[in-house]
């Protein structure tokens, strides 16, 4: 009973010049920047407009929640306690369940909320596995989950946290366009899997760019976290501010790649 | 602001009331003598079949037909949409049934509305149910006080005429001494009720008196659906099987669907919320198993014996027991639209490239090549962009499931994973990640293992290479035989062909293969076989043409009927003759 519903991109002008391009990758003669900062160009507006969605709101509302809880002396307690996470163990999988479960009936596009889901668990995942120690695994049943989620209480450990947010979140937006029609144009799969590799790490790049190398995004999430959530929980309109910031802060450096 | 289209249905000949806003408005009815009606449910002749139902259980199939109905009749938005925010509808139900007191409890609905939206991809399902005029029996056993003796020992199955369906009861019928209750929905098509009931003939044949075969039937009378998906078809097909199976006293039905199919990971980003289908995800089974134990108030289970198997692994099944004879009767293809007449399979959407996978990879591709598939992607391979796309992304996904250790697995994976752990049995979240780990695992050795098995049979070394061969396009160019490839797709800007030089460019391009010795042998040319007019479209699209699929059956009709031939000359040499 298996079905896959299969997506294309729309047959403007502008849609068929960014698939003529992706063709174009395995020449060598167009690179995944200028293929990225071109569909961010055609749907830039809807990009921006992200941070208004209330899945997005919410999903990374969780992360601010998950980050403050462990400022706490009982973290766990305090997660479950705020109906957060269901259970008092903390594994890798509940917690990315939270994040899915998390003010899941806030909807008003399914899509958004996949992508808003997705990129939570996601920068979650990656973050505690950047955080192991080299060659431990991310289910090591001798790791304690706790101690090594407790870096993400401090100012920087949410600004990498946000940041991988910002990376997924970006990159599963693009990819959402350009996957419908790779394929047709690489068919090869190691071209297809360079192409998507290429993509994961230039917009990982970008993310780094926007938080780390100009340090005024790194600088204002790790200050907006530690001046908003080292008392209170930040009220909506500060997580609505913040994002507002930040996908504007990438979209700008996508972009500003395209002028260099 | 919601970007979700509201449908308000009308069922059972509720009274229509006048609705505010934009809200669009179904009006479904099946009852015989109703004045529009437009849903054929033949619930008084299944009944009858099993000779009484209770009123809750007419409910319920009465709720999943018009479920399946208003499903099928809602838009969900364009292929190219830029974003797919139609995908997600709202429902509201208004139905007549006859336990309203059972229908009308909150939980009921909630339980109901939370398993249609996990396999739809649904905003939301919500229902007003009033209560319906009595109806007479069906038959003379259709009432409270006849008893059916409890059978000592029986199992009931759905059964849609696939592949995996037909290896589990074949299984059953193996290492049990259960009669098989075997349970299938039909919309009408006479394709799948002619699989069904020939594979059922074969089954019965083979084991005498131990299975039966319910249909239950649901589909349009004088209306056609509007959207080509049916996500909630596994609603009305389990909601038909534990009908039968409350009936009869048990408490579980058995749905045999191989683990990757059931869990059906997403191989691009745009395949989210059910657009890759989840009608056996074990979620969806979860959700519908609570239901069905509300319902029955008994606990009630479904059982997924495959879960944990690959599609290779359940086509191992039929040859263990010798059965692969029945394999070109089953019908795996999920095409219902446009299907090719002449085959029953279409040969490319994504049920046909498991099937075709995993037949290989169980290496008794011999029982499976009967002139099933339209478009045959091992022997002759593509040239169609969909074609291309679904083939790419189906052996990417067991790319990326090759040489991963368990935490690259969940890396890629974990929000889906979440979605399946859940409804798993293992003793902690650890084992059973590592359950569908392992699976993922089989998966991509079992499709590796099926690209050698083709590679070997189509693709020798020594052969004349078929530049629209999969293991050119897609694995890897032979580039030691100097093979230009050239597949283009229907967006290029090429030349127009003028129709009256068609002919005389097709022969030119013959001419130029057989020189460039691309050609070698006069090769036999047939409607489903094109080893030539592939091979001159190619070269004519080479040269800049745009060639359409139309000018390309034409070429194909000019090489099949003579018009255009390649002679054999007494220096053994080859000459290209046109009419």
């Amino acid at each position: 009973m298996g079905h896959k519903r299969l997506g294309y991109l729309p047959k403007t002008k502008r849609w068929r010049e960014i698939v003529e391009q992706i063709g174009s990758f395995v020449a060598g003669s167009t690179d995944v920047s200028s293929i990225a900062n071109k569909t961010l160009q055609t749907v830039q507006e809807r990009f921006e407009n992200l941070s208004s969605d209330p899945s997005i709101q919410s999903s990374f509302e969780f992360l601010v929640q998950f980050s403050y809880a462990f400022q706490k002396e009982n973290p766990t307690k305090y997660l479950t306690e705020n109906k957060i996470i269901e259970t008092d163990e903390l594994t890798l999988i509940r917690i990315a369940r939270a994040a899915v479960n998390y003010k899941s009936k806030d909807v008003i596009s399914h899509e958004y909320q996949a992508f808003a889901t997705q990129a939570a668990v996601d920068a979650i995942t990656v973050w505690y596995k950047n955080n192991l120690e080299q060659g431990e695994g991310l289910f090591n049943s001798e790791l304690n989950a706790e101690a090594i989620f407790s870096r993400a209480a401090r100012g920087d450990g949410f600004s990498e946290i946000s940041r991988m947010y910002f990376s997924r979140i970006t990159e599963r937006y693009l990819k959402y366009f350009l996957d419908r029609e790779a394929s047709t144009k690489l068919t090869n799969i190691q071209d297809r899997k360079r192409f998507s590799d290429e993509i994961t790490t230039y917009i990982n790049a970008i993310s780094k760019h926007a938080f780390e190398t100009s340090k005024i995004t790194q600088s204002y999430s790790a200050g907006w976290f530690n001046k908003y959530a080292n008392e209170n929980f930040p009220q909506k309109r500060q997580i609505r501010n913040f994002l507002s910031y930040a996908f504007g802060k990438m979209k700008s450096e996508l972009l500003r790649e395209e002028t260099r | 602001m919601s970007n979700f289209i509201e449908h308000v249905v009308w069922c059972n000949g509720v009274k229509v009331k006048k609705q505010k806003g934009d809200a669009k408005c179904l009006i479904l009815d099946h009852r015989d003598g109703a004045k529009d009606k437009n849903v054929n449910l033949n619930l008084r002749s299944f009944v009858t079949d099993i000779y009484k139902l209770s009123n809750r259980g007419k409910d319920l199939l009465e709720i999943a037909g018009y479920v399946f109905a208003a499903d099928r009749l809602s838009y969900r938005g364009h292929e190219r949409d830029l974003e797919y925010h139609s995908w997600s509808r709202t429902f509201h139900f208004n139905i007549a049934v006859r336990d309203l007191n059972f229908w009308k409890k909150a939980e009921v609905q909630e339980l109901l509305s939370e398993a249609l939206c996990f396999m739809s991809g649904d905003h939301s399902y919500s229902f007003t149910f009033c209560k319906a005029e009595e109806d007479l029996p069906t038959n003379f056993f259709d009432n409270d006080s006849f008893k059916i003796d409890k059978p000592n020992n029986l199992k009931v199955a759905l059964y849609s005429g696939g592949l995996d369906s037909l290896a589990g009861i074949i299984e059953s019928l193996e290492t049990t001494d259960a009669e098989v209750c075997m349970v299938s929905h039909q919309s009408g098509q006479p394709g799948v009720i002619n699989t069904q009931q020939n594979l059922y003939e074969v089954l019965a044949n083979i084991y005498p008196n131990r299975c039966k075969h319910y249909k239950f039937h649901c589909g349009f009378s004088h209306t056609k659906s509007i959207d080509e998906t049916q996500r909630t078809r596994s609603f009305l097909y389990t909601a038909t099987a534990f009908a039968i199976a409350n009936t009869y006293e048990q408490d579980c039905i058995y749905v045999y669907e191989n683990g990757i199919t059931s869990i059906n990971f997403a191989d691009t980003q745009d395949l989210m919320n059910a657009r890759a289908s989840r009608t056996t995800h074990p979620k969806t089974i979860g959700l519908l198993e609570k239901l069905f134990t509300k319902i029955a108030e008994k606990p009630f289970k479904i059982q997924h014996p495959y879960l944990f198997k690959t599609k290779t692994e359940v086509v191992d099944i039929l040859k263990k027991y010798n059965r692969e004879f029945t394999l070109d009767v089953a019908v795996s293809c999920s095409s219902t639209r446009n299907h090719p007449s002449g085959f029953s399979h279409c040969g490319i959407c994504s049920q046909c490239i498991d099937r075709r996978f995993a037949v290989y990879a169980a290496e008794v591709e011999k029982f499976d090549e009967g002139g099933l598939y339209h478009t045959d992607f091992v022997k002759n391979g593509i040239d169609e962009i969909p074609h291309i796309k679904a083939l790419t992304d189906y052996i990417r996904l067991a790319q990326e499931f090759k040489d991963i250790d368990i935490d690259g697995f969940y890396l890629n994976r974990a929000r889906e994973i979440v979605d399946v752990e859940e409804y798993i049995e293992g003793a902690d979240d650890q084992e059973r990640l590592m359950k569908i780990y392992e699976l993922t695992q089989k998966h991509s050795k079992n499709i590796e293992h099926a690209l050698n098995q083709m590679r070997r049979i189509f693709d020798s070394p020594l052969a004349h290479p078929n530049p629209n061969s999969i293991f050119n396009t897609i694995i890897a160019p032979r580039t030691y035989q100097n093979v230009k490839l050239v597949v283009e797709d229907d967006y290029l800007e090429g030349k127009e062909i003028p129709p009256k030089t068609m002919k005389k460019l097709a022969t030119e391009a013959c001419e130029s293969l057989v020189r460039k010795e691309l050609i070698t042998d006069v090769l036999d040319e047939t409607r489903k076989n094109r080893p030539i007019s592939t091979l001159v479209v190619t070269e004519l699209r080479r040269k800049g043409y745009k060639v359409t699929q139309r000018q390309a059956n034409t070429i194909n009709d000019y090489f099949r009927k003579a018009q255009i031939q390649i002679k054999k000359e007494n220096n053994g040499g080859l000459k290209v003759v046109s009419e």
